[in-house]
């Protein structure tokens, strides 16, 4: 049976020792978003990538974990709320899983304000981590929303530039789905 | 019948020539009454032969004639028949009284109708009461168009033909650039030139559509499904 996402003592807050601790035991900060956003700035576009694809990878090994055999198997909804809770539980907002015909659609809402590249990097690392998958997810901001195109590697460039050039998402999909037709 | 009718002006001549005969004070009905009994007395002596009558084609068997109870009225919802030799016999039975002249000083006095008690048990006989019935359903056919009428909707003058061509509109009419404006502008009941704002969604081509439908055939089983099919996109 499929577990459910359970948050429960998920962070634990010890303010005698002054510490943060999550429910493996590991410790863990409680920084400013605006800070970390100022720090990945610094750090590059190639540093601010790998240190949003790691905190990625750390959040598909635990929904891998709790998922465990039946990682491959689970439907959208299952990951929809093993992955989603995760990415609450750091700040990073409320996600949604959405089909758009073939292609895969993550929406985000709610996350702090610049986040559109840290959530492209995190949700990499969280599909290679959690199911094996080189996958590439590219940004486009709607309003407060942050709509994520999940797409091979090969096809990435092509959609970058799709998107740089002013095509909506509903566009960009539309001529993926021609070329694959 | 001729017979019959032969005899009964002879005597209505009898009777013109009775009153006109002087009259005693007191007996103003005895003509009458003599009358009739003469009547009755000539048709029970020289009663009509029935050959004469089987003689007419039109004539049918006509019904007998009860003396014994000339008074009694004929009731029902009946047309007023041609009057017969037996009313003729009974109306000279019943023949009021000549008015006396007025230097006479003889009132005229009424005759003495015998008033009518209903109909008799006889002509009653027996009376059965019905009891009312039940409620009762009745089912209509439904009229066919076969049936003359119904084929064709029924027309009056306030009917009008619609004119054979219909002016349609043309798919390749274009709107004017303004018209959603102009449009909202009514709508929102502006009445000043002001422009309104409108947020409309992008409008979405024909591939979108086939998207959807394409949408609705790819159903994933699970989530790595879908991922390796947005990952399959080229």
């Amino acid at each position: 049976m499929t577990p459910r996402f359970d948050p429960t003592r998920a962070i634990i807050y010890d303010l005698a020792r002054g510490q943060l601790r999550d429910d493996e035991g590991a410790s863990r900060l409680n920084l400013p978003a605006h800070l970390l956003l100022r720090l990945c700035e610094h750090a590059g576009t190639e540093g601010a990538s790998e240190f949003a694809r790691a905190l990625g990878a750390e959040l598909g090994r635990r929904v891998a974990d709790k998922l465990g055999a039946n990682k491959d198997a689970a439907n959208v909804e299952v990951w929809t709320e093993h992955l989603g809770g995760q990415l609450a539980l750091v700040g990073l907002g409320d996600m949604k899983v959405e089909q758009w015909g073939r292609a895969l659609v993550l929406r985000i809402s709610g996350a702090p304000a610049g986040m559109t590249k840290i959530l492209e990097g995190v949700i990499e690392g969280a599909l290679q981590r959690g199911l094996s998958r080189k996958a590439t997810a590219i940004g486009f901001e709607r309003g407060n929303e942050t709509e994520l195109l999940v797409v091979s590697d090969d096809v990435a460039t092509h959609v970058r530039s799709l998107a740089q050039g002013g095509s909506s998402l509903g566009q960009v999909v539309e001529e993926l789905h021609k070329g694959a037709a | 019948m001729n017979a019959r009718i032969t005899k009964l002006e002879a005597l209505l001549v009898r009777v013109h020539q009775r009153t006109e005969e002087p009259r005693s004070l007191g007996t103003t009905a005895a003509p009458s009454e003599e009358v009739a009994t003469a009547l009755v007395e000539d048709l029970e002596e020289e009663p009509a032969p029935l050959a004469e009558i089987d003689d007419f084609d039109d004539v049918t068997d006509l019904p007998e004639v009860e003396f014994d109870e000339p008074d009694m009225p004929v009731s029902g919802p009946v047309s007023a028949p041609e009057p017969t030799m037996d009313d003729a016999m009974s109306a000279a039975a019943y023949q009021p009284p000549v008015t006396p002249p007025p230097e006479s000083g003889e009132e005229l006095t009424r005759p003495q109708i015998p008033m009518s008690s209903g109909p008799t048990m006889e002509q009653l006989g027996e009376t059965i009461a019905l009891e009312e019935g039940g409620p009762q359903t009745f089912e209509l056919d439904e009229p066919t168009l076969d049936e003359p009428g119904l084929s064709e909707p029924p027309t009056s003058y306030v009917e009008a033909e619609i004119p054979a061509s219909v002016p349609t509109a043309h798919e390749d009419l274009t709107l004017p650039e303004n018209a959603r404006e102009e449009l909202e502008r009514v709508r929102l009941g502006e009445s000043t030139p002001l422009q309104a704002r409108v947020s409309s969604r992008p409008v979405l081509s024909t591939n979108v559509v086939d998207l959807v439908s394409s949408a609705r055939d790819f159903a994933p089983k699970s989530f790595l499904d879908l991922l390796e099919a947005s990952l399959k996109l080229k």
